[in-house]
């Protein structure tokens, strides 16, 4: 974590008076989902484990750059810088080996890069160099803090491929080490010191989104893009998790709805609405009901009712039958009459005893009573006491019998009639009904023939109905127990996700509150680099129509971009895609400067490839004012495939130090200082001179041309300067230039104005310049063609004396 | 004025120099080979024309080269201009312009030697018809 973006945060938060959850899930969304999920559980946050301090980068200019066998370069060329800031151009044509000195520093410090994936196949193939068996980059480095050179060399085996080389970093004095040694990594893609032509034009073409990555990750606000996406992850993770929790329990709801079960309706009344989980897992985790309550309650009872005892009432008709054929044998028996005669007799025998007579008292026949008849009278006393008691007994007997066979007969059991709805219970009702209406029934044949026919059927109807009963409450219950676990499981996951989706409203609140935090966070960050980026547009477009106003980093996430407020002739809110070629790319060097040359950056060094390209003859002044201000804190090299630059440079008095690249047959590139125009042509004039081992003849022939050469520089740097000052439009003045072909004409154009006066031009030298010019005027022009006669020590040196009298006239 | 060297022997120097290695010619050859590739351009123009239109050698080397295309074939004539142009922009000094590099001169040489070759068939004199 950088110190400064978390400070900024916190500063924020304490003047936000934030409810402290929210600011503590801010700070958690720092630590990373972890935090936020531990926060939102326990309530508190684990502290972070500091990462380890990376290592500071090391502060580097470059010394010398020396490439091997790499893309235009074949045998090995050296480019010699000067290690401090400063402005190094490096001019050479297409084709030259420029660019590659541009890409080797590049590959040299980053490796195989994504950059290059992008590459075109043919670039990707022809990296290497097809005339060097060897392919090597290696830079010389004046590191900050360590004495002496230090080397960075990569190199690849024959045959292999662009990334697989090998790296290593010598620091003078110090032990091999790797490119760690630099410490480099993470400033790379922040800072990237790097620009090509080719990233000139997509910077601005690969939309704003890539512009805000670009921009965003040099005010290394990553982590303030990563805290808010981990806000962002949290909440929608949370939820998705309740959604899904939701969408299940819409779906078990409707398979229980499906359900014939108390227990199923129970259920889906607890998870309608906010689900009432406890009461939902109450119902799910019961075994089988206990209770009575309910349908499988009186299944239950149904199962457990008590069948009416068989034996019990085959042995009730039995008796009812005994009793009834014991009474019906004492039929005629009057028992009461009997027993009345029993007492009679008695009464009879005890009045003869007290008072003896055989006369009867009654009806007082004589001799009634005598002989035999007390005997007798005694005896039929006693038997007709004896059957009246019989007869009472099986009487007794018989009305016992029809009650205990009433006592048989129950009520429909109430179980069966509250089955009405739940079961088929018209069989058993139908078997009760004839059973039942026994006890209405006194006779005992009747009664024991009806029950005996009776208790067939009924017992067969319940045992029926008890089998339905438990065949139900099985089937009933093997429906539920699998849909009570789904539910019991779904309840196990969703009491966390709907725990966490209670704290959804604290994650927004903090989410909401980092996105607004982030936005001015970077905006303050960014508002030094858009001045900056504003200035330099300013310097770089000088006559253009296109004004640059604010630029902003707008949005997070799919919708961040960069905005540009760009007026065209007055008119605000136009389109990039009004800005010419030339404009994009000087609006894409407002953005890569800035950000190239922040103080926090170590690279001292910036290379720009080819930034004039496309670029109208007044841009390429201010870009060579934009280098001149960089160039007071940073090693800037450009590379560059014309003269225009360097020419900028010269006439606007910049300090520079001026390369040229030329590359020879079989790929050998050579690198020697840039003199200006003028003094490169004589220089090469005396080259030619003094090389010892060149041909006859060839000196001759070429000096003159040189010597030409050199006049029509002087003439083209008089006449761009005088009219330039005079405030004429660069693109005219360099139109005019184009115009002219011939010796005559530039210095017509030079000394009088006017290139149609070339015929007057020699007589003018000559009485203004001297007799001695004129002729090597003459001589310059005219052995252009034809070789030179004459000395050509003296050509050259009169030459070069006019070349510079011209050039300042 | 009969030209001081011949074509041949110009584009033979102008090949010499392309290979010349001294430090001091570093960044001098590509001029120095392309003024002795255009001289030798010009001597096969001039020869052709002092065999085709005498007189034609008092006036000014554009001037010869506009009236070229009356002596010889339209095409040889068009490709012997359009070289010359293309090796003047080189060796005259224009603004921005940078020395070519080593396969452009090649290729212009080997155009050279093939132009000369055609325009000194021609300058062999006429045989009368």
């Amino acid at each position: 974590m950088e110190d400064g973006l978390m400070a900024a945060v916190e500063a924020r938060l304490e003047r936000a008076e934030l409810p402290s959850t929210t600011a503590a899930l801010v700070r958690a969304a720092f630590a990373g989902e972890n935090a936020i999920d531990s926060l939102l559980a326990l309530g508190s946050i684990e502290e972070p484990v500091a990462s380890a301090p990376a290592s500071r980068p090391v502060g580097a200019y470059i010394t010398a750059v020396e490439i091997e066998g790499f893309r235009g370069i074949g045998e090995r060329a050296r480019l010699e810088l000067v290690p401090g800031p400063g402005l190094t151009l490096v001019i050479g044509r297409n084709g030259s080996g420029k660019s590659s000195f541009a890409e080797a520093l590049e590959v040299l410090f980053t490796g195989d890069n994504p950059r290059w994936a992008k590459r075109s196949a043919v670039w990707r193939e022809g990296w290497r160099n097809l005339h060097h068996p060897v392919t090597k980059i290696m830079a010389t480095l004046a590191v900050e803090g360590v004495s002496g050179e230090t080397i960075v060399r990569r190199s690849w085996l024959k045959d292999a491929s662009l990334d697989s080389s090998r790296v290593e970093v010598q620091p003078h004095g110090l032990p091999k080490d790797g490119l760690s040694f630099l410490g480099w990594d993470e400033a790379l893609p922040m800072y990237r010191p790097f620009l090509s032509y080719s990233e000139l034009g997509s910077m601005l073409d690969e939309g704003p989104t890539r512009l805000h990555d670009a921009v965003a990750t040099v005010l290394g606000l990553d982590e303030l893009t990563a805290a808010e996406k981990t806000l962002r992850d949290a909440r929608l993770m949370r939820e998705k998790a309740v959604k899904e929790v939701l969408s299940i329990r819409d779906r078990i709801v409707s398979n229980l709805e499906g359900l014939d079960d108390d227990r199923a309706r129970s259920c889906v009344a607890g998870l309608r609405g906010t689900p009432a989980l406890d009461d939902v897992e109450r119902v799910v985790t019961a075994g089988a009901p206990t209770t009575s309550q309910g349908e499988l309650g009186l299944l239950h009872r149904l199962v457990g009712l008590e069948l009416p005892d068989g034996e019990a009432v085959s042995g009730a008709a039995t008796e009812l039958r005994d009793a009834q054929q014991a009474v019906r044998e004492l039929k005629g028996t009057e028992a009461d009459a009997m027993l009345q005669s029993a007492d009679l007799l008695e009464q009879a025998l005890a009045y003869i005893e007290g008072y003896p007579t055989t006369d009867c008292p009654v009806c007082s026949t004589p001799g009634a009573l005598g002989g035999d008849w007390a005997a007798r009278a005694r005896a039929q006393a006693d038997e007709q006491r004896q059957l009246a008691n019989l007869a009472q007994r099986e009487r007794r007997r018989l009305a016992t019998a029809v009650r205990s066979a009433h006592d048989l007969i129950g009520p429909v059991p109430q179980a069966i009639r509250d089955a009405g709805s739940l079961l088929d219970t018209a069989p058993v009702v139908g078997a009760w009904r004839p059973w039942v209406e026994l006890l209405d029934e006194a006779d005992p044949v009747r009664l024991a023939d009806g029950i005996g026919s009776a208790i067939g059927p009924l017992l067969e109807a319940m045992t029926d109905l008890r089998r339905v009963a438990r065949q139900e409450a099985d089937r009933r219950e093997d429906v539920w127990r699998p849909i009570a676990s789904t539910v019991a499981a779904w309840v196990a996951s969703a009491r966390p996700a709907l725990a966490s989706a209670a704290r959804l409203d604290d994650l927004k609140k903090a989410e909401s509150w980092l996105k607004k935090a982030a936005g001015e966070i970077r905006n303050d960050r960014f508002a030094p680099i858009a001045d900056e980026a504003m200035q330099i547009w300013s310097l770089l477009r000088q006559r253009s129509n296109v004004q640059l106003g604010r630029i902003e980093l707008k949005g997070t996430g799919p919708a961040r971009k960069v905005t540009l407020d760009v007026t065209v002739d007055g008119v605000a809110g136009a389109a990039l895609g009004v800005m010419s070629q030339g404009e994009l790319h000087a609006l894409a060097l407002s953005l890569f400067f800035p950000r190239a040359t922040l103080d926090e950056s170590p690279f001292r060094f910036v290379v720009v490839d080819d930034p004039v390209q496309s670029m109208d003859p007044s841009k390429v002044d201010g870009l060579a004012r934009v280098l001149e201000n960089a160039s007071a804190t940073r090693q800037v090299i450009v590379f560059t495939h014309d003269d225009r630059l360097p020419e900028a440079v010269r006439r606007l008095g910049i300090e520079a130090r001026i390369l040229e690249v030329s590359r020879r047959e079989g790929s050998i590139v050579q690198l020697r200082p840039a003199l200006t125009p003028i003094e490169r042509h004589i220089a090469d004039a005396r080259a030619i001179l003094n090389t010892d081992d060149m041909p006859d003849g060839i000196a001759r022939q070429v000096v003159p041309g040189f010597c030409r050469l050199a006049l029509e520089a002087a003439c083209i740097e008089s006449v761009r300067r005088r009219r330039l000052s005079r405030g004429d439009a660069n693109a005219e003045v360099e139109g005019t230039l184009a115009s002219l072909t011939r010796l005559g004409q530039f210095a017509a154009m030079a000394l009088l104005d006017d290139p149609a006066k070339a015929g007057e031009i020699a007589g003018r030298i000559e009485r203004d310049y001297g007799a001695g010019k004129a002729r090597a005027f003459r001589a310059a022009n005219r052995g252009a063609h034809e070789g030179y006669d004459g000395n050509l020590e003296d050509l050259v040196r009169d030459s070069a004396v006019l070349a510079r009298e011209l050039a300042a006239a | 004025m009969t030209p001081s060297l011949q074509a041949a022997e110009l584009l033979r120097l102008s090949r010499q120099v392309l290979a010349l290695r001294d430090e001091r010619m570093t960044g001098v050859w590509p001029r120095a080979s392309a003024l002795l590739a255009r001289q030798a351009l010009e001597g096969a123009v001039s020869e052709v024309l002092a065999v085709r239109a005498p007189g034609s050698e008092r006036v000014s080397l554009r001037a010869r080269l506009l009236c070229l295309r009356e002596y010889v074939p339209d095409l040889l004539a068009h490709r012997t201009e359009f070289l010359w142009a293309t090796l003047s922009r080189v060796c005259h000094h224009h603004p921005y312009e940078l020395a070519p590099t080593a396969p452009e001169i090649m290729g212009w040489l080997d155009d050279a030697e093939q132009l000369v070759g055609d325009l000194r068939g021609l300058a062999a004199p006429r045989t009368p018809e």
